[in-house]
């Protein structure tokens, strides 16, 4: 079981994910909710940030 | 947590969804029953049915794990009609079972196949193939996929539910001088 074979599974998903989030309007994409964070658009860039941050953040000893 | 127990393993994902479990366990043990049953437009309707899901399905997929077929007469389709707390103590016994079966898994990347019940995953017959350690990866996603339709759902009911992320549970951090 290695990471990348589960993160090649989650990538998978996420363009499905984007397929139906493509079609909604500006007005459905940045709607309010009362949980997460908040709306469409808000949760999904914080998952792209975290990725970004997590996959340059940190450094194992030996990695540059 | 000790040699396999850390870094990116099954056992060692399993107890971080435990421990991030004692934590949505918590919430939801002091609702009331009408907010337990209490239907919501996504997931499975109520946070019951959504919180049962994710025992029912790993009862099932450590089934198949040890190469056995999950028996018409499954454990725990009797929590669909219960309040919270008999179904609090039959996980924590589940858990105890699925780290037995996943500290033993000797090869994560042998196949599994077997045949669902008709109707379950299609109209037809078919024959489901998966690596030990996809059904494992299957299993845990799972967890965490309805562990947050049960967050939203509490958090409309204003309990705060947040925050069970793996940083702030399992990463170690440490206070240095300012």
């Amino acid at each position: 079981m290695r990471p990348a074979d589960a993160y090649d599974y989650l990538v998978e998903t996420r363009g499905q994910l984007f397929n139906r989030v493509s079609r909604l309007s500006q007005r459905q994409y940045t709607r309010e909710f009362p949980f997460a964070r908040h709306s469409i658009r808000a949760t999904l860039v914080h998952v792209l940030d975290s990725e970004s941050w997590y996959a340059r953040g940190p450094r194992a000893p030996g990695r540059s | 947590m000790m040699g396999s127990e850390q870094g990116f393993t099954p056992i060692a994902f399993y107890e971080y969804l435990a421990d991030a479990r004692r934590k949505l366990l918590d919430w939801v043990r002091p609702l009331t029953l009408e907010q337990y049953t209490k239907e919501f437009p996504f997931g499975k309707k109520t946070i019951r049915d959504t919180l049962v899901e994710i025992p029912r399905a790993e009862w099932s997929y450590g089934t198949r794990l040890i190469g056995e077929s999950p028996s018409a007469e499954h454990p725990f389709m009797k929590y669909y009609k219960t309040d919270f707390a008999p179904l609090e103590g039959a996980w924590r016994d589940l858990a105890d079972r699925t780290r037995r079966i996943l500290r033993e898994e000797r090869d994560w990347s042998r196949m599994v196949e077997w045949r669902p019940p008709a109707g379950v995953v299609s109209t037809r017959p078919v024959i489901m193939r998966a690596s030990a350690g996809g059904i494992a990866i299957q299993m845990m996603l799972h967890e965490v996929h309805h562990r947050a339709q049960v967050m939203a759902m509490l958090r409309q009911l204003g309990i705060p539910a947040e925050n069970l992320d793996y940083s702030i549970l399992k990463f170690e951090r440490r206070e240095v001088p300012a």
